[in-house]
């Protein structure tokens, strides 16, 4: 930059001056020195040309010859433009001055001849041309201004061109002059030009000696003076870029910071000493890092190039960076600009966010925006337009050709679409279309508007699209349960009326159902229109109308049964149920509950009828109870007694007159004696059965294995003789009155213990076991058993299944047993074959 | 006249004579006394009616007693002896057909000192008795009588004065 701004701004007319003339200054270049050699040869030529141009300008005043004043006067001039006005580029005041030069001498060459001042302008021409121009343009000029001559003499010979003034033209001395020319041309255009030349190496030589001094550092004094300058230049550009906004950097190829404006203070945050000669990537968000080296490399190698990258500070900016060259060209680092941008992206953000919005709430909402440009004929379509026609969005345009394809009624759109576009008619309709890729069958609401250009030419249609299906639906819906609320009010067994609160707070009959004509025998629709007093004069005294406008106005149901009584007869009855409808509305349904109410009342006094009953039922129950617990007392007593006395005169008898009886008689009174027996055993055994029935219960947990282990044992005991083998499963365990079982016990026990008598391997059995999923008990034993045919009277009182000479017994034990199982909500049966043994099965509720 | 007297309470015929004999086959000599009825047997013991005059200090030294009774039944005699100071600590055996539990229960709680059930086989009456007797009359130490402790205190607690046995 440094060295830019050097050149750039080189001062090129800094050189003293006198009288007009540059004069050179040392380690001047070769063009300056010609300048001066230029400028000195026009001012000789100025100053000279002055004399020789006033008795020249005198004679031909006099001669009044006013054209050559004119030329004269026009060279001169010539030669003071080309002498004072530096303005004019170098070269073209060199090519004016050798022009006037030469055209000076052919003039003069042709109207005085080949000897004189002629051949003096065309020497130089060849001079000056030499001198400016250089070695080789000073020759071409010598052999022009020859040709010249030649061409002349040439003239002249064949009588073209006659001189004026001379009187003795051969071609002789004519080529003699020409010789003479040549060499005087010669003698004074060459030396210069070799001079110029060879001084023109020196200057070359001399500026690449300055050059190797530069690159070695050592500037000169001039370089100093030049270098202040153009750092008080920078100082002025450093304000500048100080004062701008964006930043602005230069970096060495270290990735080091070297310069920055005062900007990237407030951007970076960080104060320029801080920054400035350190490395800059920490100033930047890591994220950034990766595109910032490549960047930057990318630079060093000699690209331009532009990016955004994020301060640390939050700020984000775009840079340009550029390469750095020194003088030489060879990159020395980066330099380059950067601006904030945070606040755009932001707005973009902002704009993308608003975007996105628009988008999501046209997909909520189901809203596709659509515009169609007459003049292509292309449908511009909304994501959202795109998404409710099922169709992939390739372009911006919708495929009219698929869109068509999915419209049920095609036609009616795109007349409509016509219609709108040609007369104008409002585009407002609705059409079904069934999806492409789903199959999805969808109605769609369609909005469109004309968009005229200023001249009222239609330009373009814009419009929206909305998937209205579930609204459509809904309203189907809405349909469908209007018409069955509709029948069902028409078809209801129900009266119903209903009410509306009017502006005044009155209730006002609105409407009936048919069923209502019918429940009331009257028309209804007298009713209508009219005020609840109105039209039923006789509810006013009521809480009806209270009730009803409570329903209307505030939402509280009411119900009430309203029965008619003649007589004491019920001669008719109505349910009614009032409630709000919608606000201000309200129905009211009523039933015929005539036969229900009759009923239930017939039911309430049936009830009553049967309470009745029920309490003399109960009182009779127990007045025989007490009968029947007197008359066991009575049994009890009264009939053992004469049993009593029976076997004890009996035995009286025996033993007080045995001597006067023969042995037939002593056997009859042995038989009354055991008979008495009997029937007090069949006494006892009745009274225990009639106690169970009567007894109260007392719930416990009872062993049953341990009660008949204690049975086992007393039968054992009574008859030492038998061997019978018990096998009683332990920890049987229930609910139930131990007293009772314990009588059940004995009895399935005893029993199973008296029919094994004839047994020789007498074996009984209790225990548990599983039947059709239930727990029951069992005594089995191997004893003499039954005919199952017989089985039902096994549990009947004095039911017998052996004969009493066989097995004695009372046929009262297995009705006790059963007894005692029911009182414990279980029931006992029995499997038996003759001979086969008997086991006999009970359950018991679980009582807790 | 042996003065160890029982008192039979039975309205029966055919029982007293039974239990006579029972009594004379188990060779037991005291004497029976009979009351046919409850009113009777107070009146008895306690002198009065048709035994007014009877010396009333001279007491039975068992009383077995039916609960089935006319009139006064059983149980009303046993509460009024017990009642009864002279009476009170009297053994009283109660001797009748019926196992009714309320009628054992009962017995018990006025202060009876055994309860015996008649059987229906006159052995095992016979047997009865004859335990009866040795049991009563000759193992059991008598109750002190009561004119000789002067002995008052068991007008508020009956039971505590009559032991039961069983």
């Amino acid at each position: 930059m440094r060295d830019q701004n050097k050149t750039m701004h080189q001062p090129r007319h800094n050189y003293p001056r006198l009288l007009g003339l540059v004069l050179p200054k040392e380690g001047d270049n070769l063009t300056k020195w010609r300048g001066l050699i230029f400028s000195a040869i026009f001012a000789v030529s100025a100053v000279f040309g002055l004399f020789s141009l006033i008795p020249n300008l005198k004679i031909a005043v006099e001669n009044q010859q006013w054209s050559s004043v004119s030329i004269y006067l026009f060279l001169y001039t010539i030669w003071v433009i080309i002498l004072f006005v530096h303005r004019i580029p170098f070269k073209v005041r060199v090519w004016a001055g050798v022009s006037t030069y030469y055209l000076s001498g052919l003039v003069a060459l042709v109207m005085v001849g080949p000897v004189g001042s002629g051949r003096i302008y065309l020497i130089a021409a060849g001079l000056v041309i030499s001198l400016m121009l250089g070695l080789k343009s000073g020759l071409i000029m010598l052999g022009w201004n020859i040709g010249t001559l030649i061409l002349i003499g040439w003239l002249m010979n064949n009588g073209i061109v006659t001189w004026m003034h001379l009187t003795n033209y051969t071609i002789d001395n004519w080529i003699t002059s020409i010789g003479s020319f040549f060499l005087l041309s010669i003698v004074t255009t060459i030396p210069p030009a070799v001079l110029v030349r060879q001084f023109e190496l020196k200057l070359l030589e001399e500026q690449r000696l300055i050059e190797r001094m530069k690159t070695a550092g050592i500037l000169l004094d001039q370089e100093i003076e030049e270098h202040k300058k153009a750092e008080e230049e920078l100082k002025g550009s450093k304000m500048f870029l100080d004062n701008i906004s964006d930043i602005a950097y230069t970096a060495d190829d270290q990735g080091n910071l070297t310069w920055a404006n005062s900007a990237s203070e407030r951007i970076t945050g960080l104060s320029l000493e801080s920054t400035i000669g350190k490395p800059f990537l920490p100033l930047f968000i890591e994220d950034d890092h990766q595109s910032l080296i490549d960047i930057y490399t990318r630079t060093l190698m000699g690209e331009s190039l532009e990016n955004t990258l994020t301060f640390i500070s939050g700020i984000t900016c775009h840079f340009t960076s550029l390469p750095n060259r020194d003088s030489k060209g060879e990159i020395t680092g980066t330099f380059g600009v950067a601006r904030d941008i945070t606040e755009r992206l932001a707005m973009e953000r902002a704009l993308q966010v608003s975007e996105n919005r628009l988008k999501e709430a046209q997909a909520v909402a189901r809203i596709g925006n659509w515009e169609y440009d007459i003049s292509t004929g292309k449908v511009w379509g909304s994501e959202e337009a795109f998404r409710l026609y099922g169709i992939e969005r390739k372009s911006e345009y919708l495929p009219l050709d698929e869109v068509e394809a999915q419209i049920i009624e095609a036609k009616r759109v795109n007349q409509a679409l016509v219609d709108l576009v040609t007369l104008g008619k409002e585009y407002n309709i609705e059409y079904q279309i069934t999806q492409k890729n789903s199959k999805k069958s969808i109605t769609l609401h369609a909005l469109a508007e004309l968009v005229k250009d200023d001249e009222g030419n239609p330009i373009k249609v814009v419009g929206i699209i909305q998937n209205i299906t579930e609204r459509v639906q809904a309203e189907e819906a809405l349909q469908e349960s209007r018409n069955l609320y509709q029948k069902m009010n028409e078809n209801s067994p129900l009266g119903m009326h209903f009410y509306q609160l009017d502006d005044n707070d009155q209730l006002v009959f609105v409407g009936h159902n048919p069923a209502a004509d019918k429940l009331l025998g009257v028309d209804n629709s007298q009713f209508v229109g009219k005020t609840i007093g109105e039209a039923f004069p006789q509810l006013l005294q009521t809480e009806v109308p209270r009730r009803y406008r409570d329903a209307a106005a505030k939402g509280i149901p009411w119900s009430t049964e309203q029965i008619a009584y003649e007589d004491g007869k019920i001669m008719g009855a109505s349910e009614v149920r009032a409630f709000q409808t919608t606000p201000e509305n309200m129905v009211t349904i009523f039933a015929d509950i005539t036969e229900r109410v009759q009923a239930q009342a017939e039911i309430h006094k049936l009830n009553a009828e049967l309470e009745e009953r029920i309490v003399q039922r109960t009182a009779q129950l127990e007045a025989s109870n007490k009968e029947l617990e007197s008359f066991s007392y009575s049994v009890s007593h009264d009939l053992r007694s004469p049993l009593r006395g029976i076997n004890g005169w009996s035995l009286a008898l025996l033993e007080d007159y045995g001597s006067q009886l023969d042995e037939q008689a002593k056997t009859y009174l042995g038989r009354v004696r055991s008979e008495t027996q009997r029937m007090g055993q069949l006494i006892d055994a009745l009274l225990q059965l009639s106690r169970l029935t009567r007894d109260e219960m007392s719930i416990k947990v009872v062993d049953l294995s341990a009660i008949a282990a204690t049975i086992s044992t007393h039968l054992q005991k009574e008859e030492p003789q038998r061997q019978v083998e018990f096998v009683i499963e332990p920890g049987l365990d229930v609910n139930g009155d131990p007293h009772l079982l314990e009588i059940a016990l004995t009895n399935l026990l005893g029993n199973a213990f008296k029919f094994t008598v004839k047994t020789p391997q007498a074996r009984i059995q209790f225990g548990q076991t599983e039947l059709a999923g239930q727990t029951v008990f069992f005594v089995r034993d191997n004893g003499a058993g039954f005919d199952m045919a017989h089985s039902k009277k096994l549990f009947g009182a004095f039911q017998r299944m052996h004969k009493t000479s066989d097995f004695p017994g009372t046929g009262i034990g297995l009705t006790t047993v059963q007894r005692v199982l029911q009182r414990h909500g279980g029931r006992i049966w029995a499997e038996a074959a003759v001979d086969k043994g008997a086991t006999f099965y009970f359950t018991l509720e679980e009582i807790s | 006249m042996n003065p160890k007297t029982i008192l039979l309470v039975e309205d029966n015929p055919s029982d007293i004579a039974l239990t006579q004999r029972a009594f004379g086959k188990s060779r037991i000599a005291n004497e029976l006394v009979v009351a046919e009825d409850g009113q009777e047997a107070l009146d008895y013991l306690f002198a009065r009616g048709k035994y007014t005059g009877r010396d009333e200090s001279h007491l039975p030294v068992l009383v077995l007693l039916d609960l089935k009774l006319p009139q006064v039944n059983g149980l009303e005699v046993l509460r009024q002896m017990r009642l009864d100071p002279r009476t009170s600590r009297l053994p009283v055996v109660v001797l009748t057909t019926s196992k009714e539990e309320q009628d054992v229960a009962q017995s018990y709680d006025l202060g009876a000192n055994s309860y015996i059930r008649k059987p229906v086989d006159f052995t095992k009456f016979a047997e009865a008795i004859e335990h009866l007797g040795l049991y009563w009359l000759v193992l059991n130490e008598p109750t002190p009588s009561r004119k000789r402790t002067g002995y008052t205190s068991s007008l508020t607690d009956p039971g505590t004065t009559a032991p039961k046995r069983s």
